[in-house]
């Protein structure tokens, strides 16, 4: 899977491969995580919508405490080893949209993301969060590497 | 004053983080308790499918309509098993990260047609007439196309249309109404059913909850239909609202937008935010 073909990952959920493969996301006051095992080159990225998890509808991925930890899980399930991962963290933009009653949504995105990553004992190595603008990033789950594009029309996702 | 205000701010956060507890115990507490409860929803039914099957086997000559009785009992009984297991397995996909969106072109008559013909036994069981519009003229011949997720519209329509037929009395008309809007598609589900209770408003659209348990029913679910309609529609980049119009039914109204995945990587500016070589 090149470039121009990637795999493109929706709101809510989570994939993680040991191929060199370029996975795409957008966001706008979502976050992703992108987890790397730089030994066995293992990566895994998610993409939440808001931090918690009220015990309101599904207990799913849209909901960062569940994305994030589901995440961790997978990449542990594919082998990876929690010593050897890196992580880095995109997306949490203040984008005005509709609901204008999400307050904050983006920025407790962002600091739920840090929490979590800090209490599983994993750094972060890079990181392009907040400001106005949506971002498309891509990931290579085989290399680690992430490409970013901010998007002059917002997204709300 | 401002101390005062504090206050009453604390209240309000400790009044919310209760309700939130709450809401996590009873979670977890449904939890096990559907999973118990799987179990009898799934070999009831099949107990009685194959009950039955037996009796069908027995049955002497010139019994033959008791025959076409049993066969509907069975009928009914599958039926509703496999609606279930088809939202039991959608919800656990949706809580696994796992569901993805496969975008296709639909022709919407064709997919109002065969839910039509899904409900049909359950419809002329209760006498309910499914009416079907579309809000400009076309006809039922017509190509109405739209592009999106045909298997998670799907599922999104049968569990409106199959609650609405729940809650419905006899005799009604359960109507299901398109607006197509610029690059978006509305739709509404009406019924005739006795409305929704307000304390039970704000936990509709909670897994696991009924509003009208009815133990060793087979035919009332487990209450993941709207979590899933819900989820789904998300998943789309739609959304979902709720009209309790009280003894006049209720009506549930999704919109969803019209998916359009088309990459526009060769037209951006990307940067290599870092290279492997920061490892």
């Amino acid at each position: 899977m090149d470039r121009q073909n990637p795999y493109f990952l929706h709101p809510s959920t989570i994939y993680v491969s040991r191929d060199s493969q370029w996975i795409v996301t957008i966001l706008g006051s979502c976050v992703s995580v992108c987890f790397f095992d730089t030994k066995k080159r293992i990566g895994g990225i998610n993409h939440y919508m808001t931090p918690y998890w009220n015990g309101e509808g599904l207990e799913s991925p849209k909901y960062g405490n569940v994305s994030i930890i589901q995440l961790f899980q997978k990449m542990l399930d594919f082998g990876a080893k929690k010593e050897d991962i890196v992580c880095k963290i995109f997306g949490g933009a203040e984008v005005l949209s509709e609901q204008l009653s999400v307050f904050n949504v983006g920025q407790r995105n962002i600091e739920l993301a840090y929490k979590m990553v800090a209490e599983l004992g994993i750094s972060v190595v890079s990181s392009s969060t907040g400001g106005k603008l949506g971002r498309k990033i891509y990931f290579n789950a085989g290399t680690g590497e992430v490409l970013q594009k901010y998007l002059v029309k917002s997204n709300s996702k | 004053m401002q101390l005062l205000k504090l206050e009453k701010e604390n209240e309000e956060l400790v009044r919310s983080l209760s309700e939130v507890n709450e809401k996590l115990h009873d979670s977890e507490r449904l939890k096990g308790h559907f999973i118990s409860n799987i179990t009898n929803e799934i070999v009831n039914p099949f107990t009685s499918v194959i009950a039955l099957a037996e009796n069908i086997k027995r049955l002497k000559e010139g019994e033959i309509p008791m025959a076409h009785h049993m066969a509907e009992l069975i009928f009914e009984e599958a039926f509703h098993l496999d609606f279930q297991l088809k939202n039991i397995f959608a919800a656990a996909l949706i809580e696994a990260g796992k569901e993805q969106v496969k975008c296709s072109v639909i022709n919407l008559n064709d997919l109002n047609h065969q839910i039509s013909e899904y409900f049909r036994q359950l419809l002329d069981k209760k006498r309910i007439q499914l009416s079907i519009h579309f809000s400009n003229e076309s006809t039922e011949n017509d190509q109405i196309l739209f592009t999106s997720d045909r298997e998670k519209l799907d599922l999104i329509l049968k569990n409106l249309i199959s609650n609405s037929i729940k809650y419905s009395p006899e005799d009604s008309v359960v109507e299901l109404k398109y607006f197509m809007g610029k690059k978006e598609l509305h739709f509404e589900v009406y019924d005739q059913g006795k409305g929704i209770n307000p304390d039970d408003r704000k936990i509709i659209f909670d897994r696991f909850k009924q509003l009208d348990e009815k133990i060793n029913s087979i035919n009332t679910g487990h209450g993941l239909g709207l979590s899933i309609v819900q989820a789904y529609a998300e998943m789309l980049g739609g959304k979902v609202r709720l009209n309790d119009n009280f003894d006049k039914g209720v009506n549930v109204m999704v919109i969803i937008p019209e998916s359009a995945e088309a990459s526009d990587w060769d037209d951006l500016e990307d940067f290599l935010l870092d290279s492997e070589a920061s490892y």
